[in-house]
């Protein structure tokens, strides 16, 4: 079996799971739609909010979203032995690693259109400006998110504080990106003097570097 | 190994009393901060120390990956504790200087900011091992992580340079922005820091050595009971 092969079987397996009993998405979604609504709720029904807050608050939403459905997706590789079969394939690990992270952007991609849609419909965020650096920011931001999921997943898949340990120490490795994306974000929707190029820039790097180094240890981790 | 530790303790416990002398006494006071500036002594040296005690886990997490001898992820361990406690001292003297400076015990700088995300990665990282079982998988879990929790360490110079901070700079690249005798404090305070981190690395690691040592002499004991037990049954 090619390296490209297993990758998209391995891709087309987390899918069909998925499609058959869809508890990431619905996890994440029910979470993330109702994390906005009691937001609203906090800011005592604001009619309208300033854009560098309602871009925190998207942001803040699907990444807590990300943790809760990143628990329900791997519950299941856990609970019918899936995971480990998956270590039996005869493809170097950096393949699981990277059709993983694939298969939770996805997820978090379709997650993320829902949260964004009842961000819009909730928060009142002012309209956006920049379509191009909105869908710029939202997809290098869910790929970054789930590349780094999906390894903080694999690192606290054999701790006994797992609900704990995956949101403690996703959000200080994705600090950096948060940031990025959400001025990101916060610039698409009410445009600051300058181009955002050092936000590009440092989500870029992020991505590139985030990507890269679990995917040399990623091996470790599975094997540890 | 015992004596050596014994020596950098001594030496620790000398530049320590040696450089409260030059911070607290020697130091002339600084024009804007006055006698504030003794704190940046305290707070500089913390803060480089526990940059090089996370490089050291690093590398020794690195070693872990490549070698998977016990005494690196030991090494890795007792490092990150003590850049930990630094990185606190830092947190804390910085927060203390900047009350009065800043007039706010916290603000957004992202050096502080990204301080701070150091700090948590780190107790993540020590939270982590706590609730792995098993010892060679604590080893490589913990390694990989602490791995690229060190990437964080270079944004914290980076975002200097990306964001825009109001944190003083007391050293670039075209030197020390300070007279000789500030400069010359300041760097003696990171010697001796470095040297108690030293000595309290060395002290950490012995006495992890030793709870393995003791683990297996448990182990090789308990196998002997069971050997001479079914000795006895069959003299029976």
């Amino acid at each position: 079996m090619t390296a490209w092969r297993a990758f998209l079987a391995l891709v087309w397996r987390d899918l069909r799971i998925e499609i058959r009993r869809p508890q990431f998405f619905a996890a994440s979604v029910s979470f993330g739609v109702m994390l906005v609504f009691v937001t609203g709720i906090a800011l005592d029904a604001a009619e309208r909010i300033p854009a560098d807050w309602a871009a925190g608050l998207l942001w803040l939403n699907l990444f807590y979203a990300a943790t809760v459905g990143v628990h329900r997706h791997d519950a299941k590789d856990v609970e019918w032995g899936g995971g480990e079969g998956i270590l039996l394939a005869p493809v170097d690990r950096s393949i699981i690693f990277y059709a993983r992270w694939v298969s939770v952007s996805i997820f978090l991609l379709a997650c993320g259109a829902v949260i964004a849609g009842a961000w819009l419909l909730f928060l009142h965020p002012p309209t956006p400006v920049d379509g191009r650096l909105l869908g710029f920011a939202l997809v290098a931001g869910i790929l970054g998110l789930g590349g780094v999921t999906t390894f903080v997943a694999a690192l606290t898949a054999h701790t006994r504080l797992r609900d704990v340990l995956t949101p403690l120490l996703l959000f200080p490795l994705t600090i950096p990106l948060f940031i990025g994306v959400v001025r990101l974000t916060a610039d698409a929707l009410a445009p600051a003097l300058g181009h955002p190029r050092v936000w590009v820039e440092l989500v870029l790097a992020y991505l590139i570097a985030m990507l890269l180094v679990p995917w040399l240890v990623y091996e470790s981790v599975v094997e540890g | 190994m015992n004596r050596a530790i014994s020596w950098m303790a001594a030496a620790s416990g000398v530049s320590g009393l040696v450089f409260l002398y030059l911070a607290l006494i020697w130091s002339p006071p600084e024009q804007q901060m006055g006698d504030l500036v003794r704190i940046m002594y305290f707070h500089v040296a913390s803060a480089w120390t526990g940059l090089v005690a996370f490089f050291v886990t690093f590398l020794a997490a690195l070693a872990v990956l490549l070698r998977n001898r016990p005494v690196w992820d030991v090494v890795s361990a007792s490092s990150a504790e003590i850049g930990v406690v630094y990185t606190t001292l830092t947190l804390v003297s910085g927060s203390l200087w900047a009350r009065p400076i800043w007039n706010t015990w916290w603000t957004w700088d992202p050096r502080l900011t990204t301080t701070l995300i150091l700090w948590f990665l780190y107790v993540g990282y020590l939270l982590l091992r706590a609730t792995l079982a098993g010892v060679e998988r604590r080893a490589r879990i913990a390694a990989a992580y602490a791995v690229v929790a060190f990437i964080d360490v270079p944004i914290i110079h980076l975002s200097v340079t990306w964001w825009r901070s109001i944190h003083p700079s007391v050293v670039d690249d075209t030197g020390f922005h300070m007279p000789m005798a500030m400069a010359g404090t300041l760097l003696f305070g990171f010697l001796a820091f470095f040297l108690w981190y030293l000595a309290l690395l060395g002290l950490r690691v012995r006495g992890a050595l030793q709870a393995m040592q003791l683990l297996q002499l448990g182990e090789t004991i308990r196998r002997l009971h069971v050997r001479a037990d079914l000795g006895t049954d069959r003299g029976r």
